[in-house]
């Protein structure tokens, strides 16, 4: 729950209106004539003017209404429905005729019945002229508006400002306008479903469920061996004992937590995002594929960090558990496309661990993205590389005759960049939700542990 | 010549866009203000059938005119096209009865000044809301109320004066003056107050 916002209305006035401008041209016109000419039926057509602005004018509020914005969760989910209310009251005593008020919301959270203002009359406060008298302040009378919105796109949204103005005396006053300050939405990211196998290249610390190559206790059964002094009565294979007269126990591998670290290229945006309903930009993308893939691995044990590739370089620590699922979704919500500029200093492989896998999601989109890449698995870091551009790039454009052979050059070219990444060892592979990484995680385990072998 | 097609190819694309911004907004209208400015459109041409006598009704020119003063009035209640016309109204009725229609009956001038109120008082509740909004029906409701007891005490007190100077012929010329200045010193008394308060006339 967020405590709604206002703003203190004392600098607002009341004003009048061109309806009290006309009714006192007309009524006074007519009732002149009437008098000039001694006519009675222009002093009745003058009647209802002055008795209408008489009427609306015997009580004049004061005190402009206060107009606050309220949002019922902090956080919501992409595609999500949020829960968003407009308060419209008023602390005069004199009760208003009506309170128009609106709230302005983010492009990306979408009202349920569209975007629109909301008038309804507003009692007088409660309190009254007498508790003002004592010095206390009315206690004003409220019209809440309960609205609906989905939130359409991940990244922090906002919810106002909301806007409000009161109108008294049968729309003869009007009061200045009031402003409630915005507030702000976070809306994570969706996770698209996502699951990988377990084969990991490199395992690190001592606990978790990837199995390793390191023989333990408790992990996948790796075979069965001779007898050696340590090893636990129950380990022992009593059919191959027997069958060997000769005491054999099971062998088995160690089960080993991984660190994962996903890196998102944000230096180029490309598509137009069109929310949760719509197509997917690169970021979006890259955002959503990061959330997805913390929520797989953080779910497992392991630890994961983040990297943000752009003109301003972030860095989110490794660590595991649900609270740094919920510290790298309110991460993802920083990212911001950049504008083709990479780090100043580039980016140092130092801070990526030796024994991590770093998932690197990149449309790529230019040679520093490549690059970062290629030095990425030139420190001896496991990389792979998630092409986030998806059907993007092949999408046929026709701004003139040179733009399909512009486009089919570009095309190569980049075909021939993840190539060389190819024969650099890291392998790229698409975006496609579950099992994305699960070829090349198997492929990086065989050839890891071929490197081993061959190394003995 | 390229360039001009070009220019001509951009003009009727925001031609376009234009029409569709239009489309858009009458689309967004909603029903409570589309009644209000019904209202002041339909009081409006009443009030002017009112004010003219029958026989210039029938006329091709009254009905064009009846719709030229009522339509911008409900298109645009915000503007002075409600001012110029519950004025153009109001001379006409002063100059058909100056000088055609000189027998006027009591029905029809309390008719008038009821119109012509309802279509000032709907005018000033459809100026202060947006096209799009969304209004709470009590409190149309209770506009109505309101605007219906003004008219009500209008006519009733405007039938009372109409009576008392039909049943006092001679009372007629002082009648007028003294309730005349009355109304008068009330919106003197406005204006004055109007001019204390520093304010603006949106």
């Amino acid at each position: 729950m967020t405590s709604p916002s206002s703003v203190e209305p004392e600098e607002t006035s009341w004003a009048p209106t061109r309806a009290l401008g006309r009714a006192v041209l007309f009524g006074g016109l007519a009732a002149f004539a009437g008098v000039i000419l001694g006519r009675v039926d222009l002093v009745v057509l003058a009647a209802p003017f002055a008795i209408g602005v008489a009427w609306g004018l015997r009580r004049r509020p004061a005190r402009p209404p206060v107009v606050a914005a309220e949002i019922a969760e902090e956080d919501a989910a992409e595609g999500g429905a949020v829960g968003v209310a407009l308060e419209l009251s008023n602390e005069d005593p004199v009760p208003l005729d009506l309170v128009v008020g609106r709230l302005a919301t983010s492009p990306w959270l979408q009202m349920t019945d569209g975007a629109r203002p909301y008038a309804g009359d507003v009692a007088g406060a409660e309190a009254g002229e007498r508790g003002a008298d004592r010095g206390l302040r009315p206690a004003g009378s409220v019209r809440r508006v309960d609205l609906r919105a989905t939130a359409l796109r991940w990244g922090y949204q906002q919810v106002g400002p909301a806007v409000a103005y009161g109108v008294a005396g049968d729309g003869l006053l009007v009061s200045g306008t009031v402003v409630a300050p915005a507030l702000t939405l976070r809306v994570y990211p969706a996770v698209p479903p996502f699951r990988a196998d377990s084969a990991m290249p490199r395992s690190a610390a001592l606990v978790g469920v990837h199995r390793s190559r390191r023989p333990g206790e408790d992990g996948e059964l790796s075979g069965v061996r001779r007898y050696a002094p340590g090893d636990r009565l129950r380990r022992i294979d009593w059919r191959v004992t027997l069958r060997t007269r000769d005491v054999h126990v099971a062998a088995s591998l160690s089960d080993r937590d991984a660190e994962v670290i996903v890196l998102l290229d944000v230096l180029h945006e490309a598509g137009v995002s069109g929310g949760i309903r719509g197509e997917a930009s690169v970021v979006d993308t890259a955002v959503r594929a990061a959330a997805a893939i913390c929520d797989h691995y953080l779910r497992q044990g392991d630890r994961v960090g983040l990297v943000e590739y752009s003109g301003r370089p972030r860095y989110l620590r490794p660590a595991s558990g649900r609270r740094q699922l919920i510290t790298a979704l309110d991460w993802l919500l920083d990212i911001r496309a950049g504008a083709g500029v990479g780090p100043t200093l580039g980016l140092d492989p130092s801070i990526i661990p030796n024994a991590a896998l770093v998932v690197v999601l990149t449309p790529l989109l230019g040679p520093q993205s490549t690059e970062t890449i290629a030095t990425l698995a030139r420190a001896g870091r496991s990389v792979v590389a998630v092409d986030t551009l998806g059907s993007l790039g092949q999408r046929r454009m026709s701004e003139s005759r040179w733009t399909p052979v512009a486009q089919r050059l570009w095309w190569l070219e980049r075909q021939n960049l993840i190539g060389l990444l190819h024969e650099a060892g890291v392998p790229v592979t698409a975006w496609i939700g579950p099992g994305s990484l699960d070829q090349v995680l198997h492929d990086m385990a065989r050839m890891a542990a071929a490197g081993r072998l061959g190394g003995r | 010549m390229r360039v001009l097609l070009a220019d001509l190819r951009y003009a009727g694309l925001g031609l376009l866009s234009r029409v569709h911004a239009t489309i858009a907004t009458v689309r967004r209208t909603t029903t409570a203000v589309l009644l209000l400015r019904a209202l002041v459109f339909g009081a409006l041409v009443v009030a002017f059938v009112v004010s003219v006598p029958s026989a210039m009704l029938w006329t091709p020119v009254a009905p064009a005119v009846a719709v030229g003063l009522a339509l911008p009035a409900a298109l645009f209640p915000r503007t002075r096209a409600v001012g110029f016309a519950l004025v153009t109204i109001g001379a006409t009725w002063l100059v058909t009865t100056t000088f055609i229609d000189l027998d006027w009956s009591a029905a029809r001038v309390l008719g008038l000044a009821a119109a012509l109120y309802v279509a000032h008082a709907a005018a000033a509740f459809a100026a202060v809301v947006p096209n799009d909004t969304a209004v709470n029906r009590g409190a149309l409701l209770r506009w109505a109320l309101r605007t219906s007891l003004v008219v009500v005490a209008s006519v009733g007190l405007g039938a009372i004066g109409l009576a008392a100077a039909a049943w006092l012929p001679q009372a007629q010329g002082i009648l007028a003056p003294v309730v005349g200045s009355v109304v008068a010193v009330g919106i003197v008394a406005v204006i004055v107050w109007l001019a204390r308060r520093p304010g603006r006339v949106p």
